[in-house]
Formats: C-alpha cells, sequence, structure tokens
C-alpha cells in the first residue's frame, strides 16, 4: 500500500532533500571506509533523480510565475499594470519554495519538540488485542 | 543464520563418484530450499488463486510449505488451490479480515521464516530468492519487495502503476536507506516467525495490518528491509467501485495508525518526519485539491486549475527512470494521467478519513476487499 498523496507536496520536496542528506552520509561511510559498491550506486542514483526533480521543479514554479504574470493574475492580486506586475515573478516564486522550505523545517522542529516531551508507549507496539479490545469482540 | 536461510539439504554420498552424480542430480532436479512457509488468505479467489499457488511453487528456490486460508469462500478458492499443490486450511467461519486468516494459518507454521502473499499476487520467479538473504541481519523481523501492478489498462490501473513506480522506485528506497521503510507491504512481505508469534501475529485493530505490524516492529527496536529486486506482480482494482474501496480501507488505516503509534513514531528518526510530511500531505494536499484551486480558479482565473498538474514534469522524472529500467518507458509514460486522476480521487477519500478518524470519531471497522 501507498499513503497520503504522493507528488511533490511537502513530502516530495522532502524526500528530494533527503537524497542530498545520503550524498553527505554516504561520502562520510566512505571515509570510514564501510561505504558498498551497491549503496554508491543507489545513492548517486536518488541524488541524480534528486536533482532532476529540483530543476523541474523550480522550471516550474518560474513557470507557473511567469503565466501568473502573463494571463494577468499577479495583476488582479497585486493591482499593478501588466508592466508593473513583471518584477513580481522572482518573488512569487522564491515565495512558493521558500514557504515550502519553512514548513518542512517546522514539521521537523515539531517533531523534535515532541519527542522531547511525549514518552515512549510500549503498549502501543503490541500488536495483540487488548483485553478491552477481547471482550467487545474486536 | 545464512546458512539457517538459504540451507541446501544435500544427502551425503559414499564414494566421490556417488557424490559427483548425486551433485549432477540436485543441479538438474533440485532447488535449494528455504525454512519458509508462505501463507495466502483466501475469499473467493478463484479467479487468481492458481497463478499464485504455481508461481510460489515455480520459484528459484523451493519453499517448505503454502498454506492457502480459504477463508469462507463461497466459490471454489479452495479446490483450485488445493489442486495447484498447496495446503488448504478452512477456519470455521470467515475471520473477518485478511490478518484474521493470516493469523489462523501462523498456528500452522513450523519454520524459522513466514511470508504473507496476497490471494490476487504472482511473484516474479527469483522473488524468494531475492529477498530471503536480507535476513542474515540477526535483527530484522521482516522484508518486503517491490510491487508492480499486474495489469494495466484502466485508468486506475494505470494510475496505481504510476503511483508504485514513483512510491517504491523513490520514497521506499530512501526510507530503506535510513533504515525505516514506511510500511512492509501486507501484499508481499517475509517475516521471522518467532518474532511474528512474539508480536501476537498480524494485528487485527486497524484497517491496513501491514502498517501496523511495520510500526509495531519499530515500536520494539526490531528491523525492517525493502528489497527492491524481489518484485511481486498484484491485481489492482481495475474500476472506481473496488478502488474506492481500496482507498478507504488504506486512508482510513494509515489514520488509524497514526492515532495508535503516534508517541513512539516520535522517538523513531526519519520515520517520524516520513509519516508527518504524509499526514501534512494528506490535510492539507488534499484540501488545496479539493478546494483551494477550484476556488481560486472560479474566483480569479482558470490558470490555476494547473495546479493539479503542474508537478507532472517532477513527478514524471523518477516514473520514467524507474519504468525505463524495466524496460517500460512508454507504458509508464501513457500511465501518467492515470496518476493525477488517482491523486485527486485519492485526496477525497483522505479528507473523509481524517474527518471521520479524527474529528467525528466515526472509524471504519469493516474490512472490504479491493476487489
Amino acid at each position: 500500500m501507498t499513503v497520503g498523496i504522493p507528488g511533490t507536496g511537502i513530502g516530495g520536496i522532502l524526500y528530494i532533500m533527503l537524497c542530498g542528506w545520503m550524498m553527505v552520509c554516504e561520502g562520510g561511510r566512505f571515509l570510514r571506509g564501510s561505504s558498498t559498491c551497491l549503496m554508491r550506486r543507489v545513492v548517486l542514483r536518488h541524488f541524480a533523480i534528486a536533482t532532476g526533480m529540483l530543476v523541474s521543479l523550480l522550471a516550474s514554479v518560474e513557470l507557473l510565475a511567469f503565466l501568473a504574470w502573463r494571463f494577468g493574475v499577479i495583476t488582479t492580486l497585486t493591482g499593478n499594470p501588466p508592466s508593473a506586475s513583471r518584477q513580481w515573478i522572482g518573488p512569487v516564486s522564491i515565495t512558493a519554495v521558500g514557504a515550502a522550505l519553512i514548513v518542512i523545517i517546522g514539521i521537523a522542529a515539531l517533531m523534535n519538540l515532541l519527542r522531547v516531551v511525549v514518552a515512549k508507549s510500549p503498549a502501543a507496539a503490541d500488536a495483540r488485542p487488548t483485553k478491552q479490545m477481547a471482550e467487545a469482540g474486536d | 543464520m545464512a546458512s539457517q536461510v538459504c540451507s541446501i539439504a544435500n544427502p551425503t554420498p559414499d564414494t566421490e563418484t556417488e557424490a559427483v552424480a548425486v551433485g549432477i542430480e540436485d543441479t538438474l532436479t533440485r532447488r535449494r530450499q528455504v525454512p519458509l512457509t508462505v501463507i495466502v488468505p483466501a475469499y473467493n479467489e478463484s479467479e487468481t488463486i492458481e497463478d499464485t499457488v504455481h508461481s510460489i511453487l515455480e520459484q528459484s528456490v523451493e519453499v517448505a510449505e503454502v498454506i492457502v486460508v480459504d477463508d469462507g469462500s463461497t466459490d471454489d478458492t479452495g479446490q483450485k488451490a488445493a489442486r495447484a499443490g498447496a495446503t488448504v486450511l478452512r477456519p470455521p467461519q470467515n475471520t473477518g479480515s485478511k490478518a484474521g486468516a493470516q493469523n489462523y494459518a501462523l498456528e500452522h507454521v513450523a519454520t524459522a521464516f513466514t511470508m504473507a502473499i496476497d490471494a490476487d499476487t504472482t511473484l516474479a520467479p527469483d522473488a524468494i530468492e531475492k529477498i530471503m538473504p536480507s535476513f542474515e541481519d540477526p535483527e530484522l523481523a521482516a522484508a518486503c519487495g517491490f510491487v508492480v501492478p499486474r495489469h494495466v489498462r484502466t485508468t486506475w490501473e494505470r494510475g496505481r502503476y504510476a503511483e508504485y513506480l514513483f512510491a517504491f522506485g523513490f520514497y521506499k528506497s530512501i526510507q530503506d536507506y535510513f533504515k525505516h521503510p514506511l510500511i512492509s507491504s501486507g501484499c508481499f512481505s517475509a517475516y521471522r516467525t518467532d518474532v511474528l508469534r512474539e508480536m501476537g501475529g498480524w494485528p487485527t485493530r486497524s484497517m491496513t495490518e501491514d502498517m501496523d505490524l511495520t510500526w509495531s516492529f519499530y515500536g520494539r527496536g526490531r528491523g525492517v528491509r525493502f528489497v527492491p529486486d524481489a518484485v511481486c506482480y498484484p491485481v489492482e482494482p481495475h474500476n472506481f467501485k473496488f478502488m474506492s474501496k481500496q482507498l478507504r480501507r488504506w486512508s482510513h488505516g494509515f489514520v488509524q495508525n497514526i492515532r495508535l503509534h503516534w508517541r513512539n513514531l516520535i522517538h523513531l528518526p526519519y520515520l517520524r518526519t516520513f509519516v508527518a510530511a504524509a499526514l501534512w500531505d494528506a490535510a492539507v494536499a488534499s484540501l488545496v485539491y479539493l478546494v483551494v484551486i477550484p476556488v481560486l480558479a472560479i474566483v480569479i482565473s482558470p490558470l490555476f486549475l494547473l495546479g493539479y498538474v503542474i508537478d507532472a514534469p517532477v513527478v514524471m522524472i523518477p516514473v520514467l527512470v524507474t519504468a525505463g529500467k524495466r524496460g517500460e518507458f512508454w507504458k509508464a509514460l501513457a500511465s501518467m494521467p492515470g496518476f493525477f486522476v488517482l491523486r485527486t480521487v485519492n485526496a477525497v477519500f483522505m479528507l473523509e478519513a481524517l474527518w471521520s478518524e479524527l474529528v467525528v470519531n466515526k472509524p471504519l471497522t469493516t474490512y472490504e476487499k479491493g476487489h
């Protein structure tokens, strides 16, 4: 099974970033002598895919911002004439990418905060039905 | 452990000549045996069960036993499975879920390893041979393989095909690199039998027993691996009716498991971020697809409708790279529109699941098959 909405939402951008982190981790392993040829191939392949995805992502955002200007959406939103709205293309695309990064950093920070304040629950890892569930015929 | 996983049942010949003769005979007639029992839960699966059993029995390695649990079928699933060479077990009454049927068979398993395969799933000829060496790691509790839909004809099957190429070809390998695959897929996974029994078998408390079991393993400090070279081919829902049942079950199961496991998940590096990002996308991206984009398209400009497919070039890169490796580039390219249809429909089910499970507290409790 798959979960959630696959694509280039926050999840997609997170995995693109993790491909960069895989390169760093594998570099460390290589220096320590614990990297294998197979693993290096996997990491390089994913890094190449992620680089392609990142370039496509930035190009898509840029294209969207351009279309927004070309079809007068930015003009509608900002109230500026089309000639003056063109300067908004850059800020619109930067804002989109920046917002995604802020959300990812926020999620990671929240998870780390929760890790500190919430204790583990051994019961949750027990897949057996609880007494109450058994009594309820679950 | 390696010798246990890949033990070879060789007789001991008395003379060198006999040894050579037996060796040749072995090569010609015997396959390597693995201490593995394969459990196939089945309810009215007469159309597919024979293919499934044959694909297991014709593997490049020999398994100890194939157990088909005929879970109250009203067709001839049991007879066909028995004819194909499986041991057929029949619970006194329908167990109510896939997990229930699997647990019924688990009591009869006498091998060190157990595999669960769906009754509509066939395996690549070397799938078991590829997946078993993972268990050389003594901490490993489960291993799963790459899933590719067997039929790619309708929009729904095409959408699922592209989705799997994306998820298994890109996401899952990254999750595996960080030692936390999100799920050991229920349609094709192998388990260490003693650990599985220690956990109480497959959990029946959520709609997605595979996710529940995987996260329970992590909670107990055990490992799970993804083996991309071990490939299986399930039959995926071919129309909206069956796809909606599957999507409803999966989305509710996801939310149910977050409720069950969140306290442990946040202590698991990487996995907590994978799950949090998936949950964020399930909620926010769904709202964007179903509310924000239509409203903006009506109020400001139809240009916003591009939002449904604006990431097409980004999604296509991992899909086409993975498909290219399998020699299926054009098939994947033709399937991309289905991906976007399925994703938008998926958003409806995700929002419904979040609403039902978290807001109005009406959990899904009835297990309905996806075909």
